[in-house]
């Protein structure tokens, strides 16, 4: 347990990007991006990430669009959406094709992504 | 001398004779002859009593030879006289009438014709054998339908040999037929057979009588004609004339249905009106809200993004060693933690009119979302608030969103119990019409103003003391209502108590 899980959080506003990596510091590596394309670097360039949070308004790319990039380059990798609005019914395909295993509201509840980041990390290493 | 006077006397009395002989031929001629003769006898008679009396006078020696003379001239035409007056007279009386009748017989317009009493004929008058072209006695003894006047037809021959059988039975016959002339034209004939009898009342005789009617048959087959068409023109007109009344009549009940279909419409376009009325109201609100969601989806993601980064601030300066030991920092801390739970909330409660989740199709057993609701807002009510429920007994079912539909029922509950201030009670009662689950919540409350009944469901309107209600409750509860495809009504009496009737189509 001395080595922190890596996970991706891409977020176009940068306070958002900084305070995120501040607060769970402690407990996982975050690497973050302010675009899906960067994101897209980053991961593509580190296979040790083991969970993506993504905003979902973006410009260029949303959060599904980049999630979606992500599945095709690694299947099964866990995602998730962190957005200020309510879920659409897009995010509700998305949660029921398996696409995103979780749709976290923003402002979020650190407790709750501490718990569904570990949850969905040992199982998958645990398999 | 004598002798030679006498010679003379005699000369001259013979012609005085010749010349009264002659007299009496020409009257004679004049048809009163046997009256004449009796005349000249009586003078005869007379001459010879004259000379009778000449002859005793002896005036007259000779008289005597005269006497002898007359008398034997009486006696000759004395008996011619009478003769004359008796049978000549009768004679003559019967060749006239003869010859009379044999005139009428001959000359009359219908044909006649004697049979004897086997049927064969004796004797055709001359109107009939002219009209056949008969010469003298060809058809005597002939059987009478065997003669040329039936030999165009073997039915009429047929027919008069029926009729000549009747006939001799002593029966009348008369019928209808026809009779061919000598240029071929067949001839309508009014045809009759009467049987003679004799004194011992044997038929002796048969009297065949024929009237050609040739132009009153065809007038009349004209007339027919005539009275046929007369009468088939009488059809197709009262034929055309019931068309046309029933074309009416047709058209008038396409006109009668119309008019009923035409008030129909217009029923329905006033109660079409008024539907739109109400819709147009409900419209209004909907609107008002579909804004209102709109605005709120921006402003929600807008503020959450700040928020995202406050809290994120927060939960890391929390872990900073140095705030631990610091009272005044925790307080401060802890302000901003509630103040963006606070503002979320709000956020939150904004984000349902946003809602576009796809129709929801869960079975909402209303029943049990009113009792879970209840167990929820079981530490408000406490023993302070008695509830009365009186629940429909059938399956009491919508489709929908279990979670909205909680939020419905806790909200407007939540709402009665606010309104009662003490001790009080809440009435719920669930009934069904055709379509619809029905509702009603009433409780003993503080009621509501006229004025404020029509706000309520406006957003951010209330009536509640600050920081204790939003006046988002009920528009959301609304905004649910109608996505649901339900209606939300209030009737209110200030200090008496409000009465909230929810209705949910019903699940078929």
């Amino acid at each position: 347990m001395n080595i922190k899980p890596k996970i991706l959080y891409v977020d176009d506003e940068e306070l958002n990007t900084t305070v995120f990596q501040l607060t769970f510091s402690k407990v996982f590596e975050v690497l973050t991006a302010d675009s899906g394309v960067k994101g897209m670097e980053i991961f593509n360039n580190d296979p040790d990430i083991k969970f993506v949070i993504s905003d979902m308004r973006m410009p260029v790319m949303n959060g599904l669009e980049f999630i979606r990039k992500i599945k095709n380059r690694c299947a099964h990798i866990p995602c998730s959406i962190l957005s200020g609005y309510q879920e659409s019914p897009e995010i509700l395909n998305a949660l029921n094709n398996g696409e995103i295993v979780d749709y976290l509201m923003k402002p979020f509840d650190k407790k709750a992504i501490e718990q569904l980041v570990l949850k969905h990390i040992n199982s998958t290493t645990g398999n | 001398m004598g002798s030679y006077i006498i010679g003379v006397n005699i000369i001259s009395a013979l012609f005085i004779s010749i010349s009264a002989i002659i007299v009496f031929v020409r009257l004679y001629r004049n048809r009163v002859q046997y009256k004449i003769l009796f005349g000249v006898a009586l003078i005869i008679l007379l001459s010879g009593s004259v000379i009778n009396i000449y002859q005793h006078t002896t005036i007259w020696d000779n008289a005597e030879e005269f006497e002898q003379i007359l008398s034997i001239l009486f006696l000759p035409i004395i008996i011619f006289a009478i003769y004359e007056s008796i049978i000549g007279e009768q004679l003559r009386r019967r060749i006239k009438s003869e010859q009379m009748f044999k005139g009428i017989f001959n000359q009359t317009f219908s044909f006649v014709g004697l049979l004897d009493g086997e049927g064969r004929l004796l004797e055709a008058n001359s109107t009939a054998c002219d009209f056949i072209g008969y010469k003298n006695d060809e058809y005597r003894k002939v059987f009478f339908p065997e003669t040329r006047w039936w030999e165009h037809s073997s039915e009429e021959r047929k027919k008069l040999t029926g009729a000549i059988d009747q006939a001799r039975q002593g029966k009348t016959v008369r019928y209808e037929t026809t009779n061919i002339d000598k240029d071929g034209r067949i001839h309508y004939i009014d045809l009759s057979l009467k049987p003679i009898f004799d004194s011992g009342n044997n038929i002796i005789n048969l009297i065949a009588e024929g009237r050609d009617f040739t132009e009153i048959k065809l007038t009349r087959l004209e007339l027919e004609k005539h009275k046929k068409n007369l009468e088939d023109i009488v059809d197709k007109r009262t034929l055309e004339l019931k068309t046309a009344i029933e074309e009416l009549h047709t058209k008038n009940e396409a006109l009668n249905e119309k008019n009923t279909i035409i008030n129909e419409q217009n029923a329905k376009l006033i109660s079409t009106l008024i539907d739109l009325k109400e819709t147009q109201a409900q419209l209004f609100q909907s609107e008002k809200m579909a804004s209102l969601g709109v605005l709120t989806a921006g402003v929600a993601h807008e503020i959450n993004n700040p928020l995202n980064y406050i809290i994120g601030a927060y939960e890391g300066l929390k872990q900073k060693e140095i705030h631990r030991s610091d009272e005044e920092a925790k307080i401060l801390l802890d302000a901003i933690k509630t103040g963006v739970e606070r503002v979320s909330g709000i956020v939150k409660s904004l984000n349902q009119f946003s809602r576009n989740t796809p129709a929801d199709n869960e079975e909402c057993n209303i029943h049990e979302i009113i009792d879970d609701s209840l167990v929820m807002l079981q530490s408000q009510l406490n023993n302070r608030i008695q509830i009365y429920k009186n629940y429909s007994d059938e399956s009491f079912v919508t489709f929908g969103n279990v979670g909205n539909i909680h939020q419905v029922f806790l909200n407007i509950l939540s709402n009665a119990e606010q309104a009662i201030n003490e001790k009080g009670k809440i009435w719920i009662k669930t009934t069904k019409n055709d379509n619809h689950l029905i509702i009603k919540i009433t409780d003993s409350g503080k009621g509501i103003e006229k004025d404020a009944i029509t706000k309520i469901t406006d957003p951010f309107y209330t009536t509640k003391d600050p920081g204790k209600g939003t006046g988002l409750g009920l528009s959301i509860v609304f905004g649910i209502i109608k996505e649901h495809g339900g209606s939300l009504e209030f009737e209110s009496e200030v200090n008496k108590g409000t009465t909230v009737t929810v209705m949910l189509p019903k699940k078929e």
